[in-house]
């Protein structure tokens, strides 16, 4: 799977670093100064560099938490979003981070004690204010877990602050670490789907939707909370019976009081993203729907966002209440 | 992109005549030019095109831009520095890719290449400006790569540029001992490995050139209607959308009747546009 990994000296003796090369004992390991000396370089090739990424450990000296964009959230006053890891061992084909790094490679930052400790430095600067931190925004939170423990340990840290919410997003159907916990009220582990036939196409390399949902399943069962993240809601010939026959395949024999929340979000991108990502896939009809540019925004346009929102939000009241149902607009 | 270059896919920069020699036999190269002390050997019927450097990383650099100003090819060729090496430890003979390469004089490192661990064995190589006898990293040297890597992805990508060097001193086995006659066996015992290298790295190449090369249809009807410039950029993207669309389809009949380039890519957007409400992803 990863043959090479590229190691900053600083982090060689770390106890993730040791942990992540002991579980790839075949990678060829090299060191590096800095990460952005590979990672950010120009010219490199998103597209080749997926076909097989090298892995580089590296430590984060700042930025650890970051304000989550406005009209991303459940309903807290306070969001926030933390990366431990740049880039995704999926490879959905509208994902933006095709559009967002010029690496396909896996950037993993194995300090997660300074995560942790500036979760701990929002938390207590935001006291009395509800808060929502979100794992999973540029990378799959639990698609690496064999290699990184990296859920195991942000579940327990969490554990211990039962004052905030936390959100874990995946497309990942490997819960066994979840399962081994006991559930924690504030956790939340939310599952990214589109309707089969969609994901069939588009999320390469994804666990299929089937697993996703016997997943979900098998975790609201033993007392997981869990979120569904229709997003981003994707425009194709019968999209409406897609969806429906979706939301209907979800919530036939689900814990619904388990169920934390439903989210869905338009398929946008800034501009420049866009035509990133199109140039890199120009044979993916996805981007030869004739999309609309307003600004520096490239969407499918107001009149079929709306559509396809008021139909998915009149699907999912059938099944839960309007408090338990969000739409995300970033 | 000019005609006459479009079946060069490999373009080699290799330092010395003895290593050159070896590929200009393997590929059958007849010579093409000999200006500027960079002698350049190319065979069109195999796509392999060389330029021999002379030592050292400011050359090598200076030769892979004069290779690709030469026949100014796509970005989507493979840009190949192959050469000798010393090594730590070796053995002689052995064929390496460099995965990471440093310039030893200013600290900066490069990572070229896709890496093709089950054809060559990676390695971390570290150019050097004079030649190195002690061997004091587990690493190896070479005197050009280095350059080499400040150009060559700049000119395709990252990805498309490779750096190969076959160990040909250690610190039991010294610089002095390298022979041409040497240095030709070593290339020899090393060609099926190339070769395997080469049927990898073409793949690469040909779905990069499918991906960013406009097709003969395009071109066509780019040469026979009146584009402005601006109109080229957006007929391309236009051409991709409706292409991935109507794959089968040929727009040069409507081409010849449109009255403007304009007004072609007018009636491809209905085309697009009328796919929307029933759209297929596949
Ligand atoms: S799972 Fe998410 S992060 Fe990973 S490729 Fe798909 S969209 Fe991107």
């Amino acid at each position: 799977m990863i043959e090479t990994v590229f190691v900053e000296s600083q982090i060689i003796d770390h106890p993730i670093t040791e942990r992540v090369l002991s579980r790839l004992p075949n990678a060829d390991v090299l060191n590096i100064n800095r990460y952005q000396e590979m990672f950010n370089k120009r010219q490199q090739n998103f597209r080749l560099q997926k076909e097989k990424p090298a892995l580089i450990l590296a430590k984060k000296h700042d930025n650890f938490v970051l304000p989550a964009p406005p009209g991303f959230g459940m309903g807290s006053q306070k969001n926030f979003y933390f990366s431990h890891m740049y880039n995704c061992i999926y490879d959905c084909r509208y994902c933006f981070l095709q559009g967002m790094y010029s690496s396909a490679n896996y950037l993993l930052f194995v300090n997660f004690e300074d995560f942790f400790r500036s979760i701990s430095e929002t938390i207590q600067n935001n006291a009395g204010s509800s808060l929502t931190f979100f794992s999973g925004y540029d990378c799959d939170s639990l698609a690496f877990e064999k290699i990184t423990t990296f859920a195991e340990h942000t579940l327990r840290f969490f554990k211990r602050h039962p004052e905030v919410e936390f959100e874990l997003r995946t497309k990942s159907v490997n819960i066994k670490p979840l399962l081994d916990l006991e559930p924690i009220s504030n956790c939340v582990v939310a599952f990214s789907l589109s309707p089969e036939s969609v994901a069939d196409v588009l999320d390469k390399k994804a666990p299929r939707v089937k697993r996703r949902i016997r997943a979900i399943k098998e975790l609201t069962k033993s007392g997981w909370f869990i979120g569904l993240r229709l997003d981003p809601l994707i425009f194709c010939e019968n999209w409406r019976g897609l969806y429906s026959e979706l939301i209907e395949d979800i919530m036939t024999d689900l814990e619904i009081r388990n169920l934390h929340s439903v989210s869905f979000g338009p398929l946008r991108y800034p501009k420049k993203m866009y035509n990133t990502i199109a140039a890199l896939y120009p044979e993916e009809k996805l981007f030869a729907f004739p999309m609309q540019t307003t600004g520096q925004l490239v969407s499918y346009g107001p009149e079929i966002e709306n559509e396809m929102a008021n139909y998915i939000q009149d699907e999912l009241k059938k099944y839960l209440g309007t408090d338990r149902i969000f739409q995300c607009l970033i | 992109m000019n005609d006459t270059n479009q079946e060069l896919k490999f373009f080699w920069v290799v330092a010395l005549r003895p290593e050159a020699n070896a590929l200009i036999q393997k590929f059958n190269l007849k010579s093409f030019s000999n200006h500027l002390n960079f002698p350049i050997y190319i065979n069109r019927k195999n796509g392999h095109a060389l330029v021999i450097s002379g030592v050292g990383s400011i050359k090598s650099a200076v030769a892979t831009m004069y290779l690709n100003n030469t026949f100014k090819p796509g970005q989507f060729v493979a840009w190949i520095n192959i050469g000798i090496a010393g090594h730590f430890q070796g053995p002689v003979g052995t064929l390496f890719q460099a995965i990471k390469v440093v310039n030893n004089d200013n600290g900066k490192s490069f990572f070229p290449g896709l890496r093709f661990s089950k054809l060559a064995e990676p390695a971390e190589l570290c150019t050097v400006s004079s030649p190195e006898n002690e061997f004091t990293l587990p690493v190896l040297y070479d005197m050009e790569a280095a350059g080499f890597c400040e150009i060559a992805p700049s000119l395709s990508c990252n990805e498309l540029t490779f750096v190969m060097k076959i160990v040909s001193d250690t610190s039991e086995h010294s610089q002095s001992l390298v022979t041409k006659k040497m240095i030709a066996d070593l290339f020899k015992k090393n060609s099926s490995i190339i070769d395997n290298l080469l049927q990898a790295i073409v793949k690469i190449v040909d779905r990069e050139r499918a991906r960013l090369e406009d097709s003969i249809e395009m071109d066509g009807i780019m040469g026979s209607l009146h584009f402005t410039e601006t109109n080229r950029l957006r007929f391309r993207k236009i051409y991709k959308k409706w292409w991935c669309l109507f794959p089968n389809e040929s727009l040069v009949d409507r081409a010849q009747k449109a009255s403007s380039a304009k007004d072609l890519m007018q009636s491809m957007e209905l085309d697009i546009a009328s796919e929307a409400q029933s759209w297929k992803l596949k």
